[in-house]
């Protein structure tokens, strides 16, 4: 059972460096968003206390009294200077600009392991176990999107932070900075990458790139619209997780490689600053005026514990499921404040309790070790209701009911080898059943409490329950080919499976208001 | 390459730092020299050797110099996060029984160590930007094993901790030497295959205690 809890812990550390870096992303781009806001009210404030107050008096330049008379510090300029004064350090530009980098480090480290909990080799182990073939390069392009994109609008007149030259500089700046971290720590540390394709593993440079780039349109366009960033860094998540699934990078690569990549971007604009000072530096944009919120459309990235409530219960119960998790995206547009429609894509996971299962045959009796089962695993896609319903301003309870597509993973069931039959095989253990999923449909209803952290970053703690029922074909080993790989034939008896479960957990939601 | 980098990186936030407006909130990169002393063998290890005679092999890191430099984002007059990059060039040695197998003609015993961390500082300064400041950090940090004696190596990199106290002393508002004891604590594992005597050896130990005396120049580039 310790290699099915293994398996389970692969899975959910797949889900966790998406939700990981999910969460950076939106945390980044509030905070961002904040800050350029309160820069630009800061500027704008200024500027209003340089000028003169009108007043009906013609004082000459002579008259020290009646020019001091005319800058005089209003109440409100009082009221400011008392606020900057008493700004927190976690409120400070410095604290929430390499609060989101410094996280990503230091968890990043934390997983330079390759055993124990959150080790590096979870992430590889999960892809070789379901997507060993996989391959995409679209990572190669996505990692200068960002940057491009920034670029593109200054181009084409959208004011951001910067004039055209000053923005072109500071994103070569960055990428200069990035680049020579990133490939000075590369040739000195000399990891071997996941594939063993070269010792150049640590850090990842297409994730640094990725989020030097994002970082970079996020300080130039993030002001404008937070939507910049949020797509900045969702392309820039992107970027990391399909590194990881090309099998060319560790989790610890792409989380530490984006550290660096937005410290290199922040570094590039300290510089910039301290080489032109304000040349080349638009002036700030006009706030735009707090009206009242939205509808509470919202875009959500959630990860829970689950409870199977039918138990994957057949075949006599031999096989049972144990309790996994369960992670998925949700989002809905809401067409006023209670009511909305959208949809959610979940994946959930149970490792298997198969104790009870003897194999029939005495041959495949007599060369197992032990039997090892992979967890049992289903994706929905549900489209349907969503409600919200207010608790003054922090705080909604949400609520929804969808249905839709529902299908189960790929299964086997495994036999270890004795150590004296793994040399006569060639391998460690052979598949000696296989459970092959048919599509079926499925629904799921929830509820959540849910509170605003800031204006649109909210955290919910949510409860559902989802239902699903698919027939698994189950193909038994038959024999084996002329090079040994092993043959399979279906059994004739089709399995339902009850794969209703609850789950409860925590969710991120980036509220569109 | 890396050699390369440093003056580089020193030169350019030189020419880049402006003086701080006096606030508690700061970037500082500090390039630093020191010297790597371990405290203890990576390995040591007893096993029995045809004619059945017990023998002890040994693997410890020498003491040797290390390059580096930290970035330093202080949140507040008190606290702060600090990254740090190290290289430490120096060499092995490998004792099986009595014999120095690093003594040996042809051995390769070039053994270089690299340490990566991220750590929350503490700073306690009476004036700031003038005089003297004591701080202490604690964090995460990786020790990795590198150059001809772990060619055949497998697993030799492992996450740890690391522990600091120093201090720094204000030239300017800009510039303060900084000079910091460190200690990096962490469990070394691996596994050597294909060695002509050895043949395959699991080498690790309980925590290694990786001491580093250094000094740096803190260069205080701006704010954020």
């Amino acid at each position: 059972m310790s290699s099915l809890s293994q398996l389970w812990r692969k899975q959910l550390c797949s889900a966790r460096a998406l939700v990981v870096l999910a969460l950076s992303a939106l945390c980044l781009a509030d905070a961002a968003r904040a800050q350029t806001a309160r820069e630009a009210e800061v500027a704008q404030w200024s500027d209003r206390l340089t000028r003169p107050v009108e007043d009906s008096r013609v004082p000459s330049v002579f008259d020290v009294d009646a020019t001091l008379w005319r800058f005089r510090s209003s109440p409100t300029r009082l009221s400011m200077l008392a606020q900057d004064d008493e700004v927190k350090w976690y409120q400070a530009t410095t604290f929430k600009r390499t609060i989101a980098p410094a996280a990503l480090i230091t968890v990043g480290l934390f997983t330079f392991k390759d055993k124990g909990f959150m080790n590096r080799q979870e992430v590889k182990d999960w892809r070789e176990t379901f997507i060993p073939e996989f391959e995409d390069h679209s990572d190669d392009y996505t990692q200068f999107t960002s940057g491009l994109l920034a670029l593109g609008l200054n181009a084409f007149g959208v004011q951001g932070t910067s004039k055209f030259w000053r923005a072109t500089v500071t994103y070569a700046g960055g990428l200069g900075i990035m680049m020579v971290s990133i490939h000075t720590i590369k040739g000195l540390t000399e990891v071997q990458r996941p594939d063993g394709s070269a010792n150049n593993s640590f850090p990842s440079g297409h994730t640094a790139a990725s989020f030097a780039s994002a970082r970079f349109l996020d300080r130039e366009y993030g002001h404008v619209s937070y939507l910049y960033s949020l797509a900045g860094y969702t392309m820039a998540a992107y970027t990391g997780v399909m590194r990881q699934l090309n099998n060319r990078h560790w989790e610890t690569d792409v989380l530490v490689g984006a550290g660096i990549g937005m410290l290199s971007t922040d570094l590039a604009y300290v510089l910039m600053d301290n080489i032109f000072g304000d040349k080349g530096v638009n002036p700030p944009r006009e706030p735009k005026p707090e009206g009242p919120r939205g509808n509470p459309s919202f875009l959500d990235y959630r990860l829970g514990y689950a409870w199977q409530v039918g138990k994957l219960a057949d075949r006599g119960e031999l096989f049972t499921a144990e309790n996994g998790w369960e992670g998925g995206i949700e989002g809905a547009f809401f067409f006023n404040n209670y009511i909305g429609v959208g949809g959610e894509l979940t994946v959930a996971g149970f490792p298997i309790d198969d104790s009870d299962f003897v194999p029939e045959d005495p041959e495949v009796i007599e060369v197992t070790e032990e039997i090892n089962t992979q967890p049992f695993g289903t994706q929905s896609v549900f489209v349907g209701p969503f409600f919200n319903l207010p608790l003054g301003q922090r705080f909604a309870l949400n609520g929804k009911l969808t249905g839709g597509w529902s299908e189960g993973a790929r299964a086997t069931i495994n036999a270890q080898l004795k150590p004296e039959y793994q040399d006569e095989f060639g391998v460690p253990e052979i598949p000696i059943a296989i459970f092959d999923p048919k599509s079926t449909f499925g629904f799921a209803t929830g509820v959540a409490l849910r509170v605003m952290v800031s204006k649109r970053i909210g955290i919910r703690l949510f409860g559902e329950y989802n239902y699903s029922s698919p027939d698994y074909q189950i193909s038994s080993l038959v024999s084996f080919d002329e090079e040994g790989n092993p043959e399979f034939g279906p059994v004739e008896e089709v399995v339902n499976v009850d794969f209703s479960y609850l789950a409860a957990g925590l969710s991120v939601s980036a509220v569109l208001w | 390459m890396g050699k390369r980098i440093w003056p580089l990186a020193v030169l350019l936030a030189l020419v880049s730092a402006q003086p701080l407006a006096g606030q508690a909130n700061s970037l500082d990169f500090v390039p630093f020299v020191g010297l790597l002393v371990p405290t203890s063998d990576l390995a040591r290890s007893t096993f029995v050797a045809p004619p059945d005679e017990a023998t002890v092999i040994a693997i410890r890191q020498n003491a040797g110099v290390q390059l580096g430099a930290r970035l330093v984002a202080w949140w507040s007059r008190s606290v702060g996060w600090e990254g740090t990059f190290a290289y430490s060039l120096g060499t092995a040695e490998a004792k099986l029984g009595e014999s120095n197998l690093c003594g040996q003609p042809d051995a390769k015993c070039d053994a270089n160590v690299w340490y990566a961390s991220s750590k929350i500082l503490f700073r306690y300064a009476p004036q700031p930007y003038s005089g003297w400041a004591l701080f202490g950090g604690v964090g995460l940090a990786v020790a990795g094993h590198v150059g001809d004696f772990w060619d055949n190596a497998q697993a030799k990199t492992d996450l740890g901790g690391v522990l600091d106290v120093g201090a720094s002393y204000d030239l300017s508002r800009i510039f303060a030497i900084r000079v910091d004891l460190e200690d990096y604590i962490y469990q070394f594992n691996a596994k050597i295959e294909g060695d002509p005597v050895l043949e395959t050896v699991l080498a690790n130990s309980k925590w290694q205690n990786d001491l580093v005396f250094s000094a740096g120049l803190v260069i205080r580039i701006s704010g954020v």
